[in-house]
């Protein structure tokens, strides 16, 4: 009986100092976010009270009118999600093909293509910033939209995960389509897309939430205001008004973090298990 | 008869034409974007960087590998590197520990685990423009929540971004707050693949908590933790939000990387002959990186 007793003890306090762990540091990671959050709803002389006031004492909107005011939030807003629905929607036209030819159909030199393909997603833009800016200058394109979705389009990433994807669906399927007389386009239509779509789903939130952050290709190829995405609108902004006072800069970060947050707040099942499905590394 | 035959011949031609170049025309659309914004312009920075190109020069003058010559004789490009293995080495294993050890606790229950989850992903949902902003305020010597929390604790606070030796871990924190819930879900995914009964067995022999994981998940999960590393090298190679928004490379260089000293050299001083080495340097200190882990790979997947 005390046996039994020390092991359920045990098993208590194992469960328990997990849920510590677990609370503290859901708490650590998410404390940055809410502070931030509280102090664009405070009035600017909030920042300087003692304590650390997590909760608004009187909650003050005027930041985020301000904040509108003073940079043009809602343009860098429209161009995001231009930009973020360009990329997404041109990968997939790019990408599918792609994925399709390479997972099956036969052809020469499929495997070295392969693998220049998906070498891409190893050497990230970053690294080619300065001659991407030639090719864009050449293409008349610098300060444009369009430079900004471009280099993203042919993704190794995408083309890597498709390929896996289609690669799994049974052969029998596609057989008795083509026996019914399916072309390829047929069998990209009914069978691959729609079989494919968890996995295409996780890619489109993966390049959402990328492409929603990009800041160092924007802050190269943009000049002005009217082209500028939330990112890069915020860096200016954060330059242009530093020295200012927390609440007006806080307002303005969190107009940039919020679309996104809850967004996936409402998905989250559906975005935690798609990008659980697409990390499908196991084949 | 004999147009039966014809006609089969025919077919046969078609469909060999097809098989011969309809696989390449899919590839197309993509392989257009790819040459054209990745690798046309990498090997265009390998060629301009054996020439000598500012604003002192401004039609590119061929000096051979003199660029290089002159990065290697350059204090501050060692002083990049070394910060961005710093980086990189600082950050990874604290990255890959706290996800791991995040996802295996939050896979062995279920109470309050959307919760968890949540709280430990939102941060990967910031854009790194505004984690960055977000921590300029918490850092901030004054009335950064920070050194707040630490004097309640009667620590002194330090000045974080704006002192030279804290500088460069002030931003591994953000990365590794902006990282790990991301590599959390990635290692959620990997366990699920790993056979309950294992754990079953080991209990039967009686191994602790820790054994468990280290005999049983660890050799499962290999493949992802693999991964992980690899997308982790690749990130700590890249950085370069966090720094122009909350150090722009000081105090002192000490938070100066290679995506921000190539910033610096080409589109601040206008010295493309050494941006485009840089640009060069790093794509092949990559690729070298890739062939090597891609091997490393592929003698793991033979192995299972």
């Amino acid at each position: 009986m005390p046996l039994l007793s020390i092991y359920r003890f045990k098993k208590y306090l194992g469960n328990f100092l997990a849920h510590l762990f677990l609370l503290v540091m859901s708490l650590i990671i998410i404390v940055p976010i809410v502070w931030a959050l509280s102090t664009s709803l405070q009035p600017s002389e909030a920042v300087f009270a003692e304590g650390i006031g997590l909760i608004p004492q009187d909650f003050a909107w005027e930041n985020y009118v301000a904040i509108l005011d003073a940079a043009p939030f809602e343009i860098y807003l429209v161009n995001t999600i231009i930009v973020v629905t360009g990329i997404i929607l041109l990968q997939l036209l790019v990408v599918i093909p792609a994925a399709y030819s390479f997972a099956r159909l036969e052809f020469k030199g499929r495997d070295i293509l392969f693998f220049i393909f998906i070498a891409q997603m190893l050497l990230p833009l970053q690294a080619i910033v300065v001659p991407n800016y030639d090719v864009m200058r050449f293409l008349g394109l610098v300060n444009t939209r369009t430079a900004m979705i471009l280099p993203w389009v042919a993704s190794g990433y995408g083309t890597f995960l498709l390929r896996q994807q289609f690669k799994q669906i049974p052969n029998s399927l596609v057989e008795s389509a083509k026996i019914d007389g399916a072309g390829h386009f047929k069998i990209l239509r009914h069978i691959m897309i729609p079989l494919g779509k968890p996995v295409i789903t996780a890619f489109a939130l993966i390049s959402v939430v990328v492409h929603w952050n990009d800041y160092f290709w924007p802050l190269i190829i943009t000049e002005t205001p009217d082209v500028r995405t939330l990112a890069i609108g915020l860096g200016m902004f954060v330059q242009q008004e530093s020295g200012a006072d927390w609440t007006f800069l806080m307002a303005g970060t969190m107009f940039i973090v919020m679309p996104l947050l809850i967004f996936f707040l409402i998905n989250q099942r559906v975005f935690i298990e798609s990008l659980m499905v697409k990390s499908g590394i196991k084949e | 008869m004999f147009s039966i035959l014809q006609a089969g011949i025919y077919k046969i031609k078609d469909s060999d034409y097809i098989k011969n170049i309809f696989p390449y025309l899919l590839l197309l659309p993509s392989g257009i974007f790819l040459v054209t914004f990745t690798y046309y312009p990498i090997f265009r920075s390998i060629y301009l960087s054996l020439f000598d190109w500012d604003l002192w020069t401004p039609e590119p003058e061929f000096v051979g590998l003199g660029n290089y010559q002159e990065l290697l004789n350059d204090a501050l490009f060692l002083r990049v590197i070394r910060n961005n293995l710093i980086y990189l080495i600082g950050t990874i294993p604290i990255v890959i520990v706290l996800s791991l050890l995040l996802a295996i606790i939050i896979n062995e229950r279920t109470r309050f685990r959307e919760f968890y989850e949540a709280a430990a992903f939102s941060p990967t949902l910031v854009p790194m423009a505004a984690a960055a902003m977000l921590w300029v305020f918490i850092y901030n010597p004054d009335i950064g929540i920070l050194n707040r929390v630490l004097n309640m604790f009667g620590i002194p606070g330090t000045a974080w971004i704006n002192s030279s030796r804290t500088a460069l871990p002030s931003l591994m924190v953000v990365m590794i707050w902006k990282n790990i819930g991301y590599y959390m879900v990635l290692f959620l995914a990997g366990l699920q693949s790993v056979d309950p009964n294992l754990y079953e067995s080991a209990k039967i022999n009686g191994a602790n908590w820790f054994q468990r994981h280290w005999h049983v998940t660890l050799p499962q999960i290999t493949p992802t933790l693999l991964f992980v590393i690899i997308v982790n090298i690749i990130q700590s190679f890249r950085v370069f939000d966090i720094v122009h928004i909350m150090t722009q490379g000081g105090p002192a260089n000490s938070t100066n990387v290679l995506v921000y000293y190539i910033y610096q050299q080409t589109f601040r001083f206008w010295n493309m002959g050494l941006g485009n080495t840089l640009t060069a340097i790093m794509a092949i200190v990559l690729f070298i990186t890739i062939v090597i882990i891609m091997r490393f790979l592929k003698k793991l997947v033979h192995y299972d």
